[in-house]
């Protein structure tokens, strides 16, 4: 019994980071669709009406939830004495679960929103939310596999380590 | 809050410091790229801002923030104005800009490096215009044309005689404001006072803007600052035809130089004013002489 109980505690144990991992990147899948669909949202607000940075920024944070609102919320206007848009855009960006490729764009989005003509902005918001979209595709249609590899990896490695110690 | 306080928020904090402790009646303020930030002041003299006794040298960042400062970095949405080479702020003021500009087909379409900018305060001048708004306003209304060299208070004088027209004699006015220099619109409420019956219509081409008045609002009295084309002219006739009096504004010193050029010729043979309000300086002081038209 004691023994039965040792090797659900290992498998347990080796399964557990596992799990963690898959339901992170799960969520991190969702988020750069929720990102896509929040600058396509953008740029849709924008070409249409052509409004300001704080009108943007406000409808954003509304029509957004999770870290993605907090991260509009934190652009404050009304402190650009202190620090420009860009600055808050970059500090901003640290609290989002972005990274390589997508942190990239994101920043880049960030020097060419509130510099640039209308044009320049949308398309740069519809790029960049063309690309999220890409990537959390594809990285979404090769997930089951990694899935599948890291629970058969864990399992696995549980597995060894039983037959090893007990 | 003082004006120079108010126009102060668009500059950087370094720059806005310095410029406290310059000068408290600065009328402009010069930012030029990798030359000394300097005020103009209400006498008209320009003085180099200091800091610990030292000239400051303006940045291109510096020009930068202050665009971002005034557009609230929203460059898109003032882009139209920018392209204009100014931009109407909070408080009445304005950003003038100059520097590289972008065209296309003859047209501006953009700034690609910025060289100057010049943040003229707004300092509303009150209570000069009453006995000339007793000659437009007193009785029937007469079309005036208000007449004098740059920068002896033109636009001033519009500004009052329209707050004047409005106040104290109820009359329902349309401005056509195209370059946003008398009611200073910002987000739909004029900055300067015009009065509580003043309708304005803002960056819109002036002859355009006179006949949308006329259609729109059924005013009873139109108001233009600076006469510069024959188009104004043209919809100022329409408007004249259609028995709405006229307020104006053009360069000139006097009526005989008036008649002397072709643009303004046309104006006094179409009788379109009834009279002209000249703007003297005179020791220092201005002073406003009201002088009848004869009919062409």
């Amino acid at each position: 019994m004691r023994k039965v109980l040792g090797a659900i505690l290992l498998l347990s144990g080796f399964l557990f980071p596992a799990v963690v991992h898959i339901r992170e990147r799960k969520r991190q899948l969702q988020f750069l669709e929720e990102v896509a669909l929040s600058l396509e949202a953008l740029r849709r607000h924008l070409m249409l009406n052509g409004c300001t940075m704080e009108v943007l920024l406000e409808e954003a944070e509304n029509a957004s939830s999770g870290v993605l609102q907090a991260f509009y919320h934190s652009i404050q206007l009304d402190r650009l004495d202190e620090q420009s848009f860009q600055v808050q855009w970059k500090n901003a960006c640290k609290q989002l679960p972005l990274e390589g490729e997508t942190e990239r764009l994101f920043l880049q989005l960030g020097q060419i929103l509130g510099q640039y003509d209308l044009e320049e902005q949308c398309n740069s918001l519809h790029s960049v939310a063309l690309r999220f979209h890409d990537i959390s595709q594809r990285e979404g249609e090769q997930f089951p596999q990694e899935q599948k590899l890291w629970l058969t990896l864990s399992a696995s490695a549980g597995m060894l380590a039983v037959i090893l110690l007990l | 809050m003082t004006p120079l306080e108010q126009a102060a928020i668009f500059l950087p904090a370094r720059l806005r410091n310095a410029v406290f402790s310059t000068c408290k009646d600065a009328e402009e303020l010069h930012l030029r790229v990798g030359r000394s930030f300097s005020i103009t002041t209400r006498e008209g003299t320009e003085r180099t801002v200091l800091s610990d006794g030292q000239p400051m040298t303006v940045s291109a960042d510096d020009l930068r923030k202050v665009v971002e400062l005034a557009t609230c970095a929203s460059y898109h949405a003032a882009a139209q104005r920018l392209c204009q080479g100014f931009l109407p702020l909070k408080g009445g003021h304005r950003l003038g800009l100059a520097g590289t500009m972008s065209v296309q087909k003859g047209e501006i379409i953009g700034i690609q490096h910025l060289s100057s900018l010049c943040l003229r305060i707004a300092h509303p001048i009150m209570g000069i215009g009453e006995a000339v708004g007793q000659s437009v306003f007193g009785g029937e209304i007469t079309s005036t044309l208000l007449l004098s060299p740059p920068g002896l208070g033109k636009t001033t004088l519009l500004r009052e005689l329209l707050r004047i027209g409005s106040q104290t004699y109820g009359v329902r006015i349309g401005l056509a404001d195209e370059r946003g220099e008398v009611a200073a619109l910002w987000n739909g409420v004029p900055q300067m006072d015009v009065g509580p019956t003043t309708d304005v219509l803002d960056g819109c081409p002036k002859a355009e803007g006179l006949l949308l008045l006329l259609r729109s609002m059924s005013p009873q009295l139109l108001a233009v600052d600076e006469i510069t084309a024959a188009e104004d002219i043209t919809a100022l006739s329409m408007a004249a035809n259609c028995g709405v009096p006229l307020l104006a504004t053009a360069h000139g010193k006097s009526m005989e130089e008036l008649r002397h050029r072709p643009l303004y010729c046309r104006l006094l043979e179409e009788n379109l004013f009834r009279q002209v309000v000249l703007i003297q300086r005179k020791s220092g002081q201005r002073h406003y002489c009201v002088e009848e038209i004869h009919l062409a």
